[in-house]
């Protein structure tokens, strides 16, 4: 992993702890990080993209008001399958890419609203439906940014 | 790559992201034990130390909507402020009007003033008594600060009263400290005359003025005025000097009508023997 991605995982994780809450609509809330996980996974491979994934996580999770661990469950996933299913995948296409964000943007969504649910005895699909869903499609936006952005370059010679 | 290598970096991935994902469910499953705790604080510190100058942009996205809420509540405060600031002064004028009444012998009735005639020099009051509640003509008119006028007309639920502004009347006066009696008399917009006075009389600025009770309206020593430091005015009639009343007629809203002084009314009449009277 080169040292520009890492500046940009610190960027972004400060960014996330920093204006994220901020960027709130309705109750949608944005990650910052999880198209980064998605990037790494894609760009690094399934190793780096699961060790990103997992210390982003639990930064994240550290910093948030999330029970340690339940992001970089997620994260460690999205880093992982993300490289597995893009294997191979037109990386230059965008539908790809903003598939992949919003699938992961979802199970992220899913693990925090069971989690939520569960705490505080809320119906689950409801919370899905009303925060969950629209949260993902936040970050599948930010994802298209990120898309369209200088960030997402792909090094042939990275992996 | 060889298929062997490819095979081992493959299973290299799977147990590296199985044991991120046990150690993430470790994690959240422990997450309220004290240990995990602790890490989650030390994490946080660190962590939020590094986010600490994105406070100024946090500010910055926050400005707008901190502005909008901090005018609201002044716009409320502000309402809140003027209807307290009322509150207090109706209670201090209430409470100076209890005072009065507490500490005279004199049987009043309170009364709002509901209109002005002449507000500029405030000459005429109506207020929201009348013969029905038993104010009567010719009576006078006070507040706790000092006199106002008498009435000059009354209706069955109002009355008029004529303060000396205008000078349609004088007031029989005296100085407290001399005991020193003349006449108050307006004689021109915030100008009150004191006449009817000896020459070289003994009078300083600061004097009090009070009424004297010569004359059947006002009752004796009712607060009036002040003698003011401007220098006296001798003419043919006497030495003349300013005072300055102790009621602002123009800030008037609650007063009293004297109703009985307490004493025998000299004027009245009533006991006197008939002169050439058989008795």
């Amino acid at each position: 992993m080169s040292v520009k991605a890492l500046v940009t995982a610190l960027s972004l994780l400060v960014l996330q702890a920093g204006i994220g809450p901020l960027l709130t609509i309705g109750n949608a809330r944005p990650s910052f990080l999880l198209p980064f996980i998605v990037y790494v996974g894609m760009q690094y491979g399934s190793l780096w993209g699961t060790a990103t994934g997992f210390i982003l996580g639990l930064a994240i999770d550290a910093l948030g008001s999330l029970p340690l661990g339940m992001s970089g469950f997620a994260f460690s996933i999205t880093g992982f399958f993300s490289a597995r299913i893009a294997e191979g995948a037109p990386f230059r296409l965008w539908w790809p890419w903003t598939v992949l964000v919003f699938l992961f943007g979802l199970l992220l969504e899913v693990l925090r609203m069971l989690l939520l649910a569960r705490a505080n005895e809320l119906p689950f699909l409801s919370l899905l439906l009303w925060s969950g869903v629209p949260s993902a499609l936040w970050t599948t936006g930010l994802a298209v940014l990120w898309f369209l952005s200088p960030l997402h370059k792909r090094d042939n010679a990275s992996r | 790559m060889p298929a062997r290598n490819r095979q081992a970096s493959g299973t290299l991935e799977w147990i590296v992201f199985l044991s991120c994902a046990a150690i993430s469910l470790v994690l959240l499953l422990t997450s309220p034990k004290p240990g995990v705790r602790e890490l989650k604080e030390t994490a946080t510190d660190v962590v939020g130390y590094a986010a600490s100058p994105l406070h100024i942009v946090r500010r910055l996205f926050s400005i707008w909507s901190d502005y909008d809420i901090l005018q609201q509540h002044a716009v409320a405060l502000s309402k809140e402020n003027a209807k307290l600031r009322d509150a207090a002064l109706e209670n201090e004028r209430l409470r100076a009007l209890l005072g009065l009444r507490e500490r005279s012998n004199i049987s009043t009735i309170s009364a709002s003033v509901i209109s002005a005639v002449g507000p500029a020099l405030g000459g005429q009051f109506r207020i929201d008594m009348g013969r029905s509640a038993g104010v009567p003509l010719h009576a006078a008119v006070i507040t706790p600060q000092g006199l106002v006028g008498k009435t000059v007309e009354v209706t069955d639920h109002t009355a008029l009263i004529q303060t000396l502004v205008g000078n349609s009347y004088g007031v029989a006066v005296m100085l407290e400290r001399t005991r020193m009696r003349g006449i108050l008399r307006w004689t021109g917009p915030d100008r009150y005359t004191l006449t009817g006075l000896p020459q070289g009389v003994d009078i300083k600025s600061g004097d009090l003025v009070l009424t004297s009770g010569a004359g059947s309206v006002f009752p004796k020593g009712l607060r009036v005025g002040v003698i003011t430091d401007a220098p006296s005015v001798i003419s043919i009639y006497g030495e003349s000097w300013l005072v300055q009343p102790f009621v602002d007629l123009r800030t008037v809203e609650d007063v009293f009508v004297v109703t009985d002084t307490g004493w025998p009314d000299e004027y009245a009449g009533q006991n006197d023997v008939p002169i050439g009277g058989d008795q």
